[in-house]
C-alpha cells in the first residue's frame, strides 16, 4: 500500500503551511476591508452631523447618535415610507412573475418535447447578446402606447414574460430531473401540469431559491426601469427616491447616508443571513450579476 | 379489416397525444413566447427602423420622417460619440485588472484561508447593493475638499490630492475603480465555481514536486480557467459598452466629455435631447461594436489551444 504523500511530512511543514495559510488569511482581511470600509463608513455616517462625518481622523463611533437623518427620511416631507411601498410592492410583483414565467418555460424547454422547441430555444439563448439599449427605445415606445408610463405596471408586467436569464436557468435545473420519475408519473396517467407542480418543482427547489434571490436583488435595486418609467414622486421606488434625495439634499449628507442605510441594509442583512444558502447555490450555477 | 381499423385507432391516439403534448408545451412556453416576440424580435426590427428615421419622443407620428442613413451619416461628425467610443475603449483597460483580482481572490477562498465562506459572503456585498447607494456612499468618499479619501492623502503628505470625479484626468480612473470594487466579487464567485471542477490531484501532485503557492496558481490555476476567462472577458467588454446608470448617477459624463459612455450617451440622446432615432442608430453600431469584440476574442482564443 502506498501511503498518502502529505502524510511523510514532518511537523515542521505543517507548521509552515498554517503560517502560509494565516499570512494569506490576513491579506484577504485587508481586501475585505477595502469591500466593507465604505459600507462602515454608510452607516456610521449616517448617525453623525454633517460636521463630524467629515472630521479627520474618522470616528467610527459616533460619540452621540444622531437621528435627524434617519427623522428626516422617515418622516420628512419626501416620506420614504411610500417608496419603501411602492419598492416591496414591485419587487414582490416582479419575483411572482419571474417565478410563474420561468419555471414554466424551463421546465417546458427541459421536459416537454414540442415541434421547435430547440431552434425557439436556441434563438432566445442567441438574442441574449443584443445589448439592452437596441430594446430600450422600442420597449418605452410600446410602453407609451400602452399608457403605462407613469404607471407601475411598466415595471412589473414585463417580469410574467418570462426573463431569458431566469428561464435558461430553470432548464438547467429541470434537465437534471431524472426522465424515470417523470415517466413513472406518466405512466400512472399524470399529465404535465401535475408532473410539474407535484413531482418536478419539489426537486427543483436549490434552483428555484437561486432564481427568487437573484431577481429579488435585481428588482429591488433596479434603477433604470424607474428613471425611464416614472415622472411622479409618489410612484418612485427606493433607488429612483435616493437619487432624487441626494440631488434635493445634496448637502445634507446625514440625510442622504440615512436613506441609502434604509435601502441597503434590508438586503444585506437579508443575504448575510442566508448566505450558507446562497453562495453554494449561486457558485454551483454561476452567472447573472 | 379489422387490423387496419385498429391501427388506424392507435395512430389516431398517437396523433391526440402529440398534438396534446404540443400544446401543452406551447401553453407552458406562452409568457415567455409572448415576450420573446413582443420585447426581442418586435423590438429588435423597431429600433432597426427606427434608426432611419427622425424618431422623436416629442414628435406626433404622422410628423415622422424617414431620414434614410442620415442618423449613420451624423454619428461619424459627432464629437460627443466620438469621445464616447474613445472613453469606452479606455476603460476596456479594468478588465484585466478586475479579472486578474478576481482570480486571485477565488484561488484564495477557495481552500487557501481560514474563514472563506466569510470572505466569499464580503466580497459579493457591493454586487448586491444598490448602484445608487454605491454611487452616493463613493461620492461623498471621493469629495475633493472634505472627504476622507483626500484628507488622508493630505495627511500624508500631498498637498494637491486628485479632485477625483471633477477633474477630466481623473474622473475616468475613479469610476473605473468603481466598477472593479463593484464587480469583482461577483466575478470571484463565477471563478470559485470553475475552481470546483479542477481535480485536487492536481495541487497534491504539484505540492508533492515541490511547487509554490505562487507557481500553482500560475502554472495550474491560471491556464485552466481560460474558459471562464474567456466568458468573462467578453461579458465585461459588454458590460462595459453598455452600463450607463453608473454613469448617469456619478458624473453625467462630465466633467466635459472626460466620461460619456456610448452607453449612456444613447440615453442621453433619447431621452434628454429627445432623439431617439438618432439613439436607436447608436444601439446598433453598440451591437456591431460588441460583436467585433466578440469576434476578435474567438479567434484569438481558438489560436491558443492546449
Amino acid at each position: 500500500m502506498m501511503m498518502k504523500p502529505q502524510l511523510k511530512f514532518s511537523e515542521n511543514y505543517r507548521a509552515t503551511r498554517f503560517v502560509k495559510k494565516l499570512l494569506l488569511t490576513l491579506f484577504m482581511v485587508l481586501v475585505s476591508f477595502t469591500m466593507l470600509l465604505p459600507f462602515l463608513w454608510m452607516i456610521s455616517s449616517s448617525f453623525k452631523d454633517s460636521l463630524s462625518m467629515f472630521k479627520y481622523p474618522i470616528e467610527w463611533f459616533p460619540k452621540e447618535l444622531n437621528l435627524t437623518g434617519y427623522k428626516k427620511v422617515w418622516q420628512g416631507d419626501v416620506n420614504f415610507s411610500i417608496f419603501f411601498l411602492n419598492s416591496v410592492k414591485i419587487t414582490f410583483l416582479a419575483v411572482v412573475g419571474t417565478v410563474i414565467s420561468c419555471t414554466m418555460g424551463g421546465y417546458a424547454y427541459a421536459k416537454i418535447k414540442f415541434i421547435g422547441r430547440d431552434s425557439l430555444f436556441l434563438m432566445k439563448l442567441s438574442t441574449m447578446m443584443i445589448p439592452s439599449q437596441i430594446t430600450m427605445l422600442p420597449t418605452f415606445m410600446i410602453f407609451s402606447w400602452l399608457g403605462w408610463i407613469n404607471h407601475h405596471t411598466a415595471l412589473w408586467v414585463p417580469f410574467f414574460l418570462g426573463q431569458p436569464f431566469g428561464t435558461f436557468l430553470m432548464r438547467q435545473y429541470f434537465l437534471k430531473v431524472p426522465e424515470e420519475l417523470l415517466d413513472s408519473a406518466r405512466m400512472d396517467g399524470a399529465n404535465h401540469f401535475h408532473i410539474f407542480i407535484k413531482i418536478a418543482m419539489p426537486l427543483v427547489k436549490a434552483g428555484l431559491s437561486v432564481l427568487i434571490f437573484l431577481y429579488f436583488v435585481w428588482a429591488w435595486n433596479n434603477y433604470e426601469g424607474p428613471l425611464l418609467y416614472i415622472r411622479s414622486t409618489n410612484l418612485y421606488t427606493l433607488p429612483l427616491a435616493l437619487k432624487f434625495f441626494s440631488d434635493e439634499f445634496s448637502t445634507n449628507y446625514t440625510a442622504i447616508m440615512a436613506a441609502s442605510v434604509s435601502m441597503t441594509v434590508p438586503v444585506l442583512a437579508l443575504f448575510v443571513g442566508l448566505q450558507r444558502f446562497f453562495i453554494e447555490d449561486i457558485t454551483s450555477t454561476g452567472l447573472k450579476g | 379489416m379489422k387490423k387496419t381499423e385498429l391501427m388506424q385507432q392507435k395512430t389516431h391516439a398517437r396523433r391526440m397525444r402529440n398534438l396534446k403534448e404540443n400544446l401543452t408545451g406551447y401553453l407552458f412556453i406562452l409568457p415567455n413566447l409572448v415576450g420573446f416576440l413582443v420585447f426581442t424580435v418586435f423590438a429588435v426590427l423597431f429600433s432597426f427602423f427606427m434608426s432611419f428615421t427622425d424618431w422623436s419622443l416629442i414628435k406626433k407620428f404622422q410628423n415622422i420622417k424617414f431620414t434614410g442613413l442620415e442618423n449613420y451619416i451624423d454619428l461619424i461628425s459627432d464629437k460627443w460619440f466620438h469621445a464616447s467610443v474613445i472613453n469606452n475603449v479606455w476603460f476596456l483597460l479594468v478588465i484585466p485588472v478586475m479579472i486578474f483580482l478576481a482570480m486571485v481572490f477565488a484561488f484564495m477562498v477557495n481552500d487557501k484561508v481560514f474563514f472563506k465562506n466569510t470572505f466569499r459572503t464580503i466580497l459579493y456585498l457591493p454586487n448586491i447593493t444598490s448602484v445608487v447607494a454605491i454611487s452616493v456612499i463613493w461620492f461623498t468618499l471621493f469629495n475633493p475638499r472634505s472627504g476622507p479619501i483626500n484628507e488622508m492623502l493630505r495627511s500624508l503628505g500631498m498637498e494637491n490630492p486628485p479632485q477625483w470625479l471633477s477633474s477630466v484626468v481623473w474622473a475616468k480612473p475613479t469610476i473605473g475603480l468603481l466598477m472593479i470594487w463593484k464587480t469583482v466579487g461577483y466575478y470571484t464567485i463565477l471563478y470559485l465555481a470553475a475552481l470546483q471542477g479542477i481535480p485536487r490531484q492536481l495541487y497534491e501532485a504539484a505540492t508533492v514536486d515541490g511547487a509554490s503557492t505562487r507557481q500553482q496558481f500560475f502554472k495550474i490555476t491560471m491556464p485552466l480557467l481560460s474558459p471562464t476567462t474567456f466568458m468573462l472577458t467578453i461579458l465585461s467588454v459588454m458590460n462595459i459598452f453598455k452600463d450607463w446608470s453608473l454613469i448617469q448617477i456619478m458624473t453625467e459624463g462630465g466633467p466635459g466629455t472626460s466620461t460619456y459612455t456610448i452607453g449612456y450617451y444613447i440615453y442621453y440622446a433619447a431621452f434628454k435631447k429627445m432623439r431617439m432615432g438618432y439613439a436607436a442608430s447608436m444601439a446598433w453600431v453598440l451591437l456591431v461594436i460588441i460583436m467585433i469584440f466578440t469576434i476578435i476574442r474567438f479567434r484569438t482564443e481558438k489560436k491558443r489551444d492546449f
